[in-house]
């Protein structure tokens, strides 16, 4: 069967356009295909080698994802999501690129980090599993209905060292400074590099909703930086592609914050574009270029922007 | 969130019980245990609760791993696994039992059992508690939102 073609509207073509080193053709063919399906595995309940021979015994089709550790895209006849070992938390679906966030966040065992907008729980699983039952996730989120399933998915996962948290993320640097070794600020966004998952996004989306959007963004980043500790590490990350949304916030958080710096960002198996360093005539942050865009057409998935962040210790160059 | 932790007394009950009824001797002794509404006892490390105790707005901690009742202790999903190793009340499923009990639906008990409760296990994953029925089969405890759907 032919794939149908999503039609943009000519408000985000102007803007697509607009985007320097940008495959347009690349990108609306793939908006118009669907994401692939893939699954990250739980190695709290299970260990690696355990969990793909069970899947495999089962019929599904596994294959690595390279610029990760515990994930794999998945096919098969039977759908793993109504099977025992999706019921019983051995494996958690999630995007392949959105798995990036954690795995750049340098996580160790023994860590207290702080993911900010944590609901549905992608990222906090993924954090507990890298912390190994060892220190403390505290998962944040500003609403109700969504802290429910992210402490379903939490509970699911089997995290036993997990604080949830209900409440706008943008106070947690003033109430909690110096507080955490690692802060993840996946931050809310409009969304432009997972149209493929909804079209409506598309119709959706207007330069106001990212010029809106980029203050909440500013706020969360000001306060998660704050929240670290001296000698802490962040990501911030969004799924989205607008320059207001991801470099001009970066920016703006390393005037604003002298010891914030920018760290190089480096993924193998997955091609990275260059961050935009100048938008309609603003000209961001020289570091600016230590960040990294990944588009759909790159990944085969998700498009995503990650800046890595380290709070210097006072005195340190 | 008020944080009602579970020590003295009540810890000793429900150790006791999950020793009486799973045969579990040590029971997250290592861990916090906190209780909430309906008996639900959830457990933590004490590193995650003197986080949460500098914490305002908080929704909940930790893994919930039993519910203690006048009439016993059953385990949740996440409870039996941590517990697994321990436990020797169990039912060991073939794949469509086990299917089944993650529909909530009764299984046979093919082997034998003792007490009010036992645990399912399939390829070594403990899977909760069932009640066992006066007609000899389990009845599991798999909550809603856990459960496979039926087609």
């Amino acid at each position: 069967m032919e794939q149908r073609r999503i039609t943009l509207s000519e408000q985000l073509l102007a803007f697509l356009r607009e985007l320097p080193d940008i495959d347009l053709n690349s990108l609306i063919d793939a908006y118009s295909r669907p994401l692939p399906s893939s699954i990250r595995i739980n190695t709290l309940k299970t260990n690696m080698e355990k969990c793909l021979s069970l899947l495999r015994e089962d019929g599904y089709l596994l294959e690595k994802i390279p610029w990760t550790h515990y994930g794999y895209y998945v096919s098969g006849e039977e759908n793993l999501a109504e099977s025992i070992w999706h019921m019983l938390g051995l494996v958690y679906f999630q995007g392949p690129v959105s798995m990036l966030a954690a795995e750049l966040l340098d996580v160790e065992p023994g860590n207290h980090v702080l993911d900010l907008c944590a609901a549905p729980g992608s990222k906090s699983t993924h954090i507990a599993q890298l912390l190994q039952a060892s220190g403390v996730i505290v998962a944040n989120d500003i609403s109700v209905d969504r802290v429910k399933a992210l402490a379903s998915n939490m509970q699911k996962f089997g995290v036993i060292n997990s604080i949830i948290t209900l409440r706008d993320g943008r106070i947690f640097g003033k109430r909690y400074p110096s507080t955490f070794d690692r802060v993840l600020v996946d931050a809310p966004c409009s969304s432009l590099g997972i149209i493929s998952k909804d079209w409506g996004v598309a119709r959706r989306w207007s330069e106001r909703i990212s010029e809106r959007i980029s203050r909440l963004q500013l706020g969360l980043l000001l306060s998660g930086f704050d929240a670290l500790k001296p000698g802490g590490k962040m990501i911030y990350s969004t799924c989205t592609l607008h320059p207001l949304e991801n470099e001009a916030v970066v920016s703006e958080l390393l005037e604003k914050r002298e010891n914030a710096k920018l760290e190089n960002i480096n993924v193998e198996g997955i091609k990275t574009t260059k961050p935009v360093e100048e938008w309609r005539g603003i000209t961001f942050h020289p570091d600016i270029g230590r960040c990294i865009r990944i588009y759909p057409y790159d990944s085969g998935a998700e498009g995503f922007f990650f800046a890595k962040i380290v709070k210097q210790d006072h005195g340190e160059a | 969130m008020k944080i009602r932790r579970v020590d003295g007394e009540l810890r000793r009950q429900i150790e006791h019980e999950a020793n009486r009824t799973y045969g579990v001797s040590d029971f997250f002794s290592s861990y916090e245990l906190i209780i909430s509404g309906e008996g639900r006892v959830r457990a933590t490390t004490p590193e995650t609760l003197q986080l949460a105790s500098i914490l305002k707005k908080v929704d909940s901690i930790g893994l919930y791993v039993a519910k203690y009742r006048k009439w016993g202790l059953t385990l949740s999903i996440e409870g039996s696994h941590y517990l697994c190793q321990q436990l020797k009340n169990t039912l060991e499923l073939d794949r469509d039992d086990a299917v089944r009990w993650m529909m909530a639906a009764p299984v046979e008990a093919r082997q034998k059992t003792s007490g009010k409760f036992v645990v399912a296990r399939y390829h070594g994953f403990c899977m909760g508690t069932g009640v066992m029925g006066r007609d000899g089969r389990a009845y599991p405890q798999v909550p809603k939102w856990r459960r496979i759907p039926e087609e």
